[in-house]
């Protein structure tokens, strides 16, 4: 696991935030998050993380594998209860890992390539306000209200398992959240 | 509103109903967002709507007297079920049932390892148990036993051993025990020595007294398993490869009879042949082709290259004409005795050959040591497989074509002539560059199964395509008496049809029980080509 110092410190090292962090928690109706995921091969990635930090959340780097992460950590947690999970990887990491989450029953909520330009991605992944600058999806994410995500899944249909909108490598930001509550 | 072949509105609403005072609200779904989970995410009908095989519904019992209850609600209402345990059987259909409009029973919610047993090496285990979990939970306790984990791991073993899967420790089902099942008429059964009452034998006595029924359950629909019993393997001391090459053509047959002896023997415990030349310029997933002209040119030559121009060629590109490869496990010392015996083995019959030791791997693992990508052939199921995929280029998934033939030189030269003819006629030229010519590896221990993986891709008349060769390939390989051990969803008549001896009467057979045990025709409808009278094409 990554501390949330470590985050920042590599962050600041890079030049990738400008200002000393300062912890900001969770709004109170913010969706409960469990951690927040990120490759940090990708400079975006560390950025998100950043952010995150700020905000309060546990980050963890995939260093391009899920598969890890999700046995030293998410399993264990989501053998507990179902609880969110944000991240910003490349898509190929979600895969597996959305099979995982099914098993608790966690949907993949949020979905969003970051790249410029202001096509959001195919109509049935779930809409939100659309931003390419990590730190501002990163905020998004960890303060996303949690009645959210059952409204999300409520106006626009939860991507589908075989809707694969993105190439392997695009960066994409992503939320998986319980539906069912 | 998808409803199930056969069954009206009105009686899909009511057992809906019953389905959720049964279960509650939140374990029956029927939305089509929720039911998107229940779609073969590699579907080989991509662009296919109308082809592709879909659920109506999906149910999502937690115990055994659940399914029981759900197994009254489909026979009342006559309604088509199809059981799945992890449900992800990528490949070969996902969580996709066999019939659209079939009711998905998904048993993942079920995930109790009920009890791991070290003394005798056993796991009694729900159906929702991945294998992922499992070994995390005897890592957890300190167990030192291994699960025969598949490289998918977030399938787990009830759902691999029920469709004949295969894990790092060969075949899944051979270490099946004992299985509990709920039939179709809602009665439950337990197989082999757990028919005993208050018997004690049977984690460890498969076939009680008389016919051992077990073998009924996988690829088939007589019931819906609810428990397991399942073999684990004692963690060894090491485990160590290698493999043996040689440039002589002619070589390849004397190597592939020796691996396979060494393995009948049990001095070995998996085996593989290849042939690293004729493949020289596969493209199959996760190989880079090194596109060698001459290769190209002796494999479509008429008897594929005589042996002569493959050994001037192999000695001109330093790229062996034979290759086979096995594995030895146990006490380090058994292992460096192995080790040297199979090197003295070999030294004597192919004295030019080569032979070299793979990587010792002590346990137990320190997996901080061990590259992820070498985790599951060492026993620790992950997901790896996925990014493998992803790293490989695969974006839509893909389907297996995977036919058994002999451990056989012979018969592993003929099947490559057979299969490559077939996709040259069909003018598939990047099918065929895919395949270029491929080996066998033994999950079984007297035969070799061969995973070709037909990509999917967004392009609908290319994936209908590769569906008609698939079919072909199918078919042309049942006339030299090759069939597949496993097939996707949508390929089980195809794949059934091939087991057509006498008229075909196994599957007439298994027809005729299932009309005494299931005579509304509610379990997995087509599962294995088996199909009820009610949906059945006299
Ligand atoms: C990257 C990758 C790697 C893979 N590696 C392997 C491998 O190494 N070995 C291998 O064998 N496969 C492999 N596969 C194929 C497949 O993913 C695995 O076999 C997987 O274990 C099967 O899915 P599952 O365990 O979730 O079984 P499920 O999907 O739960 O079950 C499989 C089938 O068995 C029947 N069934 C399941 N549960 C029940 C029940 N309770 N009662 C009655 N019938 C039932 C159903 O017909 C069901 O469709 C791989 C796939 C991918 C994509």
């Amino acid at each position: 696991m990554v501390t949330r110092r470590q985050v920042l410190q590599a962050a600041a090292g890079a030049g990738l935030i400008a200002t000393a962090p300062h912890s900001i928690a969770q709004r109170n109706d913010s969706l409960p998050l469990h951690r927040v995921v990120f490759d940090g091969r990708h400079e975006p990635g560390v950025r998100f993380a950043a952010e995150a930090a700020l905000w309060g959340a546990e980050t963890s780097d995939t260093r391009g594998d899920i598969a890890a992460l999700y046995v030293r950590e998410l399993m264990t947690r989501w053998r507990k209860s179902a609880i969110a999970v944000a991240g910003l990887t490349p898509y190929s990491q979600l895969f597996g890992l959305r099979l995982m989450a099914e098993t608790p029953r966690l949907r993949l909520v949020f979905l969003h390539e970051l790249k410029s330009g202001d096509v959001y991605g195919p109509a049935n992944v779930c809409r939100a306000p659309l931003s390419t600058d990590p730190a501002a999806t990163a905020r998004l994410l960890c303060g996303w209200p949690a009645h959210s995500a059952t409204v999300a899944r409520r106006e626009s249909s939860i991507l589908s398992a075989q809707d694969h909108p993105f190439t392997n490598d695009a960066l994409v930001a992503w939320l998986m959240a319980p539906v069912s509550a | 509103m998808m409803l199930p072949p056969g069954v009206s509105e009105e009686a899909f609403r009511a057992a809906i109903h019953e389905f959720t005072a049964a279960l509650g609200a939140d374990q029956v779904f029927t939305s089509e967002d929720d039911l998107s989970l229940y779609r073969d995410a590699y579907t080989p009908y991509r662009g296919m709507p109308d082809k592709e095989i879909v659920a109506s519904a999906a149910v999502a019992p937690v115990s055994v007297e659940q399914v029981q209850r759900v197994v009254h609600i489909a026979n009342k209402h006559r309604l088509p079920l199809f059981a799945t345990s992890t449900g992800r059987n990528l490949g070969y259909g996902g969580a996709a049932p066999t019939l659209s409009g079939s009711v998905v029973v998904d048993l993942k919610r079920m995930n109790r390892v009920v009890e791991v047993n070290v003394t005798d090496c056993y796991a009694v285990l729900e159906p929702g148990v991945s294998f992922i979990e499992l070994s995390h939970y005897l890592r957890e306790r300190n167990i030192p036993l291994l699960v025969s984990a598949a490289e998918n791991g977030a399938g787990g073993p009830v759902g691999n051993s029920l469709d004949h899967g295969v894990g790092f420790l060969g075949d899944n089902f051979a270490r099946v025990c004992g299985i509990e099942a709920v039939l179709p008429n809602g009665e439950v059964i337990r197989t082999g020595s757990g028919a005993v009452s208050n018997g004690k034998l049977w984690p460890v006595y498969k076939y009680g007294f008389g016919p051992d029924v077990s073998g009924l359950f996988p690829q088939a629909n007589f019931g819906i398993v609810t428990k397991m019993i399942f073999w684990l393997e004692p963690e060894p001391e090491r485990m160590q490869g290698f493999s043996v090459s040689s440039s002589k053509h002619d070589d390849f047959g004397p190597m592939v009879d020796a691996i396979q002896m060494l393995r009948h023997k049990g001095i070995i415990r998996s085996s593989g042949a290849r042939n690293p030349l004729r493949a020289a310029n596969n493209s199959t997933v996760g190989m880079r082709s090194r596109n060698i002209p001459e290769v190209e040119r002796l494999l479509s030559s008429p008897g594929d290259g005589a042996a002569s121009a493959w050994d001037a060629l192999s000695i001109a590109t330093g790229i062996p004409n034979a290759s086979v490869n096995g594995t030895v496990w146990g006490p380090a010392k058994i292992v460096v005795a192995t080790l040297d015996h199979a090197r003295e083995h070999f030294a004597k019959l192919l004295p030019h050959a080569t032979f070299s030791a793979g990587t010792a791997r002590d346990f137990p693992l320190d997996l901080a040591t061990v590259p992820v990508d070498q985790w599951v052939g060492l026993g620790m199921p992950n997901l790896w497989g996925f990014q493998r995929l992803a790293n490989q280029g695969v974006n839509r998934g893909h389907y297996y074509f995977s036919p058994l033939f002999k451990a056989q030189a012979d018969d592993i030269f003929a099947m490559n002539r057979t299969v490559r003819k077939v996709m040259a006629d069909a003018n598939e030229p990047e099918i065929l560059k895919r395949w270029g010519w491929q080996g066998g590896g033994g999950p079984f221990p007297k035969t070799y199964v061969l995973y070709y993986d037909f990509l999917v891709y967004d392009d609908a008349g290319l994936n209908a395509r590769h569906l008609k060769l698939f079919d072909r390939l199918v078919k042309t390989c049942a006339e030299h008496g090759w069939a597949e051990y496993r097939a996707p969803a949508g390929f089980q008549d195809l794949v059934a049809g091939v087991y057509a001896n006498n008229n075909s009467a196994l599957r007439r057979f298994c027809e005729t029980m299932k009309d005494a045990v299931d005579p509304n025709g509610i379990l997995s409808p087509g599962r294995g080509g088996i199909w009820p009278r009610r949906y059945r094409k006299e």
